[in-house]
């Protein structure tokens, strides 16, 4: 049984590790992304962050 | 004032749109898989251990539709010279990779299990390696050529010709002529009564997770080259990342 367990953990534990990474860079980049628009739109304060 | 970036290309418009559904597919998939995998009956040969069939053949499915998407991206990317596709076939690579890597550790697990050894040279367990190496190595080479048109359209080739591997894999049973250990492919009704559901479910949240990850990775992609492309339109970090360099 200890081997089922292994193979089922290896496989969900790895794919929810990459999940996770993609998911954190995807929020980090939106973020940049959004603070670059509003130093681009005039008017706004530069370097402010979107809500 | 300066110029805005250029918006998101089609495909990862259609990643936008598709990463919600698959995510919850997914989910949907995952826990009745799991559910059948803990039902399933437990086989008369090898025990309780076979039933790392449920995950390990549909894990390498998941591979193969990963690099054939690589060869297919990249002979869109080299035909109509689109970056989208580039990115698309490098993403597809690296989800590819990451399910081979899978194939590779759940393997041993269950020869360990069965046979009492974590690996054989066998001949599907050696093309395996193959053609895991064969993708780390795609990945690699756009790793150390971060930018260059030049290197992603020897990638495309590299990936199209790299497709040549999934048949010998797939085949290499067939091939060796009774010198194998690995078990043959599975054929209709080869499985036993109850085995049919977790392997057909098994292979649908193998294939949903493939496409959920590669729709998020796309998009990411596309997001860096939005990001690039924007520092390139201010004329400052152009040169840094992003810009083909030839």
């Amino acid at each position: 049984m200890g081997y089922v367990i292994a193979a089922y953990a290896v496989t969900l534990g790895t794919a929810a590790v990459y999940l996770l990474r993609l998911a954190r860079e995807r929020r980090s980049l939106v973020r940049e992304l959004g603070s670059e628009s509003a130093r681009e739109q005039p008017g706004s304060p530069a370097g402010a962050s979107p809500s | 004032m300066t110029a805005p970036g250029p918006g998101p290309s089609g495909i990862e418009r259609l990643t936008a749109r598709l990463r919600g559904p698959t995510g919850w597919l997914l989910l949907v998939i995952l826990v009745p898989w799991l559910a059948a995998v803990a039902w399933a009956p437990e086989d008369s040969v090898q025990g309780v251990v076979q039933k790392i069939l449920y995950v390990h053949p549909p894990l390498a499915f998941a591979a193969y539709l990963g690099f054939l998407l690589t060869a297919l991206a990249g002979g869109v990317f080299r035909w109509r010279g689109d970056e989208a596709w580039d990115r698309l076939a490098r993403s597809s690579a690296e989800v590819g990779v990451l399910f081979c890597t899978l194939v590779v550790v759940t393997g041993p697990i269950w020869a360990r299990g069965t046979w009492g050894r974590w690996w054989s040279w066998d001949p599907r367990l050696t093309v395996t390696l193959l053609l895991w190496f064969v993708y780390l190595a795609y990945l690699l080479l756009r790793g150390f050529t971060e930018g260059s048109e030049r290197a992603a359209r020897f990638a495309a080739v590299y990936g199209i010709i790299g497709i040549a591997v999934i048949p010998l894999n797939y085949f290499a049973i067939e091939l060796a002529g009774g010198r194998a250990i690995h078990p043959e492919n599975l054929a209709r009704g080869s499985l036993g009564a109850g085995m049919g559901l977790p392997f057909l479910l098994g292979t649908l949240a193998s294939l949903g997770a493939f496409v959920h990850l590669v729709v998020r990775r796309v998009e990411l992609e596309g997001l860096r080259n939005r990001l690039a492309e924007r520092a390139g339109a201010d004329g400052g970090r152009g040169e840094e990342f992003g810009s083909w360099d030839t």
